[in-house]
């Protein structure tokens, strides 16, 4: 069925809920980033920046706890508490990047923000109280996974998946309703929408701030699920994976990012996990952006051909024109 | 004071490689209105190429009769890799943005994004993502003179062999200026020739870069200014379909557009790894941001704008990290860009575009 | 159909887990190797290899019934890839036990992983003190063959004021690096306890442009700098800095052990001195023996520190196994015999005699080494207290 597999490889069960862990996270940043870009209309390419302020928030606020038992209530006290910090400060972050900056259109903003996301990570290498790029340490809280990987990770794929469902319903609501007809067509016409009378500015102040606080909460997520954060793991590589997701999957469409996110994370597992070979490994980055070029000049339609041709070849998908 | 003076001379030189860069980024936003994420790995191409002509002209491995080879060897650098920069340049211009120039702008932004990453990994890939070495060159002095005269550092250069008759890379004794060569290194030369180095002094290096800056700023001047072709440039930025309509060939003044640019950013960067001593795949990456920083502080689409943002942002970037914290240097370009976007978004020298309704 | 991709990539992959493997055979012990073999730490990764490759071909000829298998991980001189891929070594390898990795900030990532694996780690060359002496963070399970950086940032300090006679000194930290830290703090504290004044510069290691860097820390004549970062950055240092510090001796930790280090300093006008676990010029018959084959192996280069803590890493894995083995006879290799064996295991490897203490670390003899043109010169040699 495959004939690439590496001949050393083996699936393992904690290695496979660890992928579904990472789908989960990655459609959740992708759902938010969408929010900001696919309906709003506003090119972030420093998504990835709120993120890592919820991670260090959370982080923080762990490692300041004092010594806890996992799975105590202090300790999901500390989970709790850190997530509020994390989704709070990530939002004020959120509110002070978008006030100067959403008045910048197009190229301008996506800059700006690109910037942003720059400045955090220099900025946390530089805090000492973060650790820097030593890595903050951030205790286990919810279960000890000495001995027991697996059960962890099962534990915290419940936890994403829910996270994930949480900010799918979410934003569901909020495109339905007023607020997100209005973003939509600001997003459409932004003159036209002004001249209508549409606060401009505010619908999207608050949907980019709405976008960062649930980055903010997927940075919880892997501060806590990771053990241990550094600001090399938040770097511009995530943003545009995160970007790539956004496009894959659809901008404005939902379910498209999970798809896009199973799809990308799953490629990325694979060859990380050796499955076709050493070298696949080495050529993932040039890929991803030949992937991206290509995505971009073929249009998506054509790139999800490709997909589903690859797909049938490796025996994952049934040949187009079959009933599915 | 004369402390002051020296960090002014080395923002200055820092500037002028920005300057390089900023120059490509402004030119094609002027003509074509897209950022050029791709413009700052042209640089490291530029540089790469550079590398690789002065590596196999023999620069750091055989004697050179006289000195003035080692000088034709950096002109021939500066011009392939400016070369080789506006050609990978004018590649991407017509495979890349061409097809996209009547798309929506998030496409080109991340063809832009992809390109650039495309490029780093690419060389990567290619080069290996470890520093190289930029090539020193020697001069050939005296099979004989041991010990060393009190002017000068002599190499001492074996090739190991080893039992099974491989050869290993040069190895090279460090004769002090003034010293005997160490007596394990005596016997070891045997019949091994001597050199003396003859690089540039660093501030010769750094007179150079803000000479050629000049040069390159007035040439540039006068091609937008006194040339058809400059006057095509300045009628596409105005306004492309008009300028068509006047019967100017808009795609070849849009790749000469990128040529030029990515000429000079490719001039810059084998200037900027010649200064710092190595090359690798990730040179650009930096330098490239903080170039279009300079492009948007200056005012994008300005050619002076460039020049002046550049310098400004070398000065900035060195008086900063003199004074102030090296640690949080490279954050000052990411402060500068948000406040230039913020307060005035078209730059110093910029002209303010108000949208129509 | 959107909806049906996923679910049958899922599907998939589920599939071939239960149709895939799930025991590596036991009789053969899986060591997985995490190093450094791109990035700006690639020589550091490419010549503990090259050691252990040594290392694994003596072994396979001492004792052909040990039978081992090294499965080796790239981290690409990077923190971020350093978990993953240790998870990697660990879940899809079988490695029970992992030798690895260079850097100590990158070695933390993979130390977490380990922990929580129960898998032991034995780091050839990462110094940071945190990694053995805060066992909540990083567990019991971590073991070294290399010095600490309390040891070497102490002996670092008495060669500066003894040797070099300085009283004042520059301490250049790169903030980005545990290493960097760790060894800076130890120096400062040794340093000004004998009497000496220090001030603090950083920097990043992702930097080129030092010119400003070396103007300013030139510019207060201290009597050497000491650079506790790795040769990526001193290198490029040193080559702006023949003005600046003209006749101020640079010195700095293991981190500068590199064939590198020399290239891009270019023509420095300082004399350079570190510290570190072994050099190819020491005179000692063991090292000679060491030297001798590496250099027939690889084409004539000599062998540097990296090389001679990555032979005795997996000897140290071979001594620990081959006491695993013996006490307990015929059962598959396991994580927890194996941790067992390392404790208080000793043996005399390359870069000296080895005991690990009951911090896991060994208390060993250090070099002093001069940088001069592309040799590295043997200074003096000195004995742990």
């Amino acid at each position: 069925m495959l004939p690439y597999l590496a001949a050393q490889f083996q699936f393992s069960t904690s290695w496979l809920i660890e992928l579904l862990v990472f789908v989960a996270l990655y459609a959740t940043l992708a759902a938010s980033l969408n929010l900001v870009t696919g309906f709003g209309g506003m090119f972030s390419l420093g998504h990835h920046g709120f993120y890592a302020v919820g991670a260090y928030a959370a982080g923080f606020v762990a490692s300041r706890w004092g010594a806890v038992d996992p799975g105590s209530a202090s300790g999901l006290a500390c989970f709790a508490v850190s997530g509020v910090a994390a989704v709070g400060i990530a939002s004020l972050a959120g509110v002070a990047v978008g006030l100067p900056c959403l008045r910048l259109r197009g190229d301008y903003l996506a800059i700006a923000t690109l910037a942003f996301g720059e400045i955090v990570r220099i900025a946390i290498e530089n805090t000492p109280a973060l650790e820097g790029s030593l890595g903050l340490y951030v205790p286990r809280v919810v279960l000890d996974p000495t001995g027991r990987i697996a059960t962890f990770r099962l534990v915290f794929l419940g936890i994403g998946v829910a996270m994930l469902g949480v900010t799918l319903v979410v934003l569901r609501n909020l495109l339905r309703s007023a607020h997100g007809r209005a973003i939509v067509s600001v997003r459409e016409d932004e003159i036209a929408s002004d001249l209508l009378g549409v606060d401009t500015t505010r619908y999207k102040l608050r949907t980019f701030v709405l976008g960062s606080a649930f980055a903010g909460l997927v940075g919880w997520f892997y501060a806590h699920y990771n053990g241990s954060i550094a600001p090399r793991e938040f770097d511009l590589m995530v943003g545009i994976r995160i970007l790539l997701i956004v496009v894959l999957g659809g901008m404005g469409n939902l379910w498209g990012c999970v798809a896009a996110a199973a799809v990308l994370v799953g490629v990325e597992r694979l060859l990380l996990a050796g499955v076709f070979g050493e070298t696949a490994k080495d050529w993932m980055q040039v890929c991803y952006a030949l992937f991206l070029i290509v995505l971009m000049l073929g249009g998506r339609a054509a790139a999800l051909k490709g997909l589903r041709f690859v797909g049938a070849r490796l025996g994952f998908v049934r040949r187009p024109g079959t009933a599915s | 004071m004369s402390q002051l003076l020296s960090y002014l001379s080395i923002g200055l030189a820092v500037g002028a490689v920005y300057a390089f860069v900023a120059l490509g980024y402004s030119m094609v936003y002027g003509v074509v209105r897209l950022i050029n994420f791709a413009h700052g790995e042209v640089f490291m191409v530029g540089a790469f190429a550079g590398y690789f002509v002065l590596r196999d002209a023999g620069l750091d491995r055989l004697p050179l009769p006289q000195p003035w080879p080692a000088v034709a060897a950096y002109v021939a650098a500066l011009l392939v890799g400016g070369l080789a920069a506006g050609l990978l340049a004018v590649v991407a211009e017509r495979v890349c943005y061409r097809p996209l120039r009547r798309a929506p702008r998030i496409t080109v932004l991340l063809t832009a994004v992809g390109l650039s990453m495309l490029l780093q990994n690419g060389a990567r890939q290619a080069f290996g993502p470890s520093p190289r070495e930029w090539p020193s060159p020697r001069v050939f002095v005296d099979a004989e003179a041991v010990p060393a005269p009190a002017d000068a550092q002599y190499y001492v250069v074996r090739t190991f062999v080893s039992d099974r008759g491989e050869r290993s890379d040069h190895e090279e004794v460090l004769v002090a200026a003034g010293a005997t060569l160490p007596p394990a290194a005596r016997a070891a030369a045997g019949g091994a020739t001597v050199y003396r180095k003859a690089g540039l002094s660093a501030d010769e290096v750094k007179l150079g870069v803000v000479g050629m800056l000049v040069l390159a700023t007035g040439l540039l001047w006068f091609l937008v200014r006194r040339t058809r072709l400059g006057k095509a440039m300045r009628a596409t930025s105005e306004d492309a379909d008009a300028a068509r309509l006047m019967g100017v060939n808009v795609d070849v003044v849009v790749s000469a557009t990128f040529f030029l640019g990515a000429v000079l950013a490719g001039v810059g960067g084998v200037a900027y790894c010649a200064a710092y001593g190595n090359v690798d795949p990730l040179t650009g990456f930096l330098p490239g941001l903080k170039a279009f920083i300079a492009a948007v502080l200056g005012g994008i689409g300005s050619i002076p704008g460039a020049v002046v943002g550049g310098l400004l942002l070398g000065l900035l970037e060195t008086l900063f990290a003199a004074y102030v914290s090296t640690q949080w240097r490279d954050a000052l370009a990411f402060v500068v860009l948000v406040v230039i976007l913020v307060v005035r978004p078209s730059g110093l020298l910029g002209t303010a575009r108000r949208e129509k309704v | 159909m959107r909806r049906v991709l996923p679910a049958v990539l899922v599907a998939g992959i589920l599939g071939l887990a239960a149709c895939g493997a799930s025991e590596s055979s036991s009789k053969t012990l899986t060591v997985g190797v995490l190093l450094p073999m791109t990035g700006d730490q690639a020589t550091f990764g490419e010549s503990s290899w090259n050691g252990m490759l040594i290392a694994e071909a003596e072994i396979r000829a001492k004792d052909p019934g040990f039978a081992f298998q090294l499965e080796r991980a790239d981290e690409q001189s990077s923190k971020e890839l350093s978990g993953p891929q240790t998870k990697k070594l660990i879940e899809n390898n079988g490695a029970r036990i992992v030798l690895g990795s260079v850097a100590s900030s990158n070695t933390m990532g993979a130390a977490i992983v380990c922990k929580e694996a129960g898998v032991p780690l034995v780091t050839p060359a990462s110094t940071n003190d945190t990694l053995t002496d805060d066992p909540k963070k990083f567990g019991e399970m971590l073991f070294r063959v290399c010095f600490k950086d309390s040891f070497q940032g102490t002996m670092l300090a008495r060669f500066a004021r003894n040797t070099l006679k300085a009283n004042s000194a520059a301490v250049l930290i790169d903030k980005g690096s545990a290493y960097s830290v760790g060894l800076a703090e130890q120096f400062t504290k040794e340093f000004t306890r004998l009497g000496g004044a220090t001030f603090e510069e950083g920097f990043s290691a992702s930097d080129k442009d030092f010119t400003a860097l070396v103007q300013k820390v030139g510019q207060r004549k201290p009597d050497v700098i000491a650079c506790t970062g790795y040769y990526g950055s001193a290198g490029p240092m040193l080559r702006v800095s023949t003005e600046a510090w003209k006749g101020i001796p640079l010195i700095g930790g293991d981190g500068l052990d590199s064939e590198k280090l020399m290239k891009l300093a270019g023509e420095p006008t300082s004399r350079v001195y570190f510290t570190s676990h072994f050099v190819a010029t020491d005179t000692d018959p063991v090292v000679q023996r060491f030297v001798e084959k590496y250099r027939e192996r690889f084409g004539g280069k000599l062998p540097d520190a990296m090389a001679a803590l990555g032979y005795d890493a997996l000897y140290a894995v071979f001594e620990a196994g081959k006491r695993a083995r013996a006490a307990h006879p015929d059962a598959p290799w396991t994580s927890a015999h194996l941790a067992d064996a390392l404790r208080g295991l000793q043996f005399s490897g390359v870069t000296g005699k080895i005991v690990i203490g009951p911090d896991r670390t060994p208390r060993k003899e250090i070099v002093i080494v001069e940088a001069v043109g592309s040799t590295f010169t043997f200074v003096e040699k000195i004995q742990p207290e």
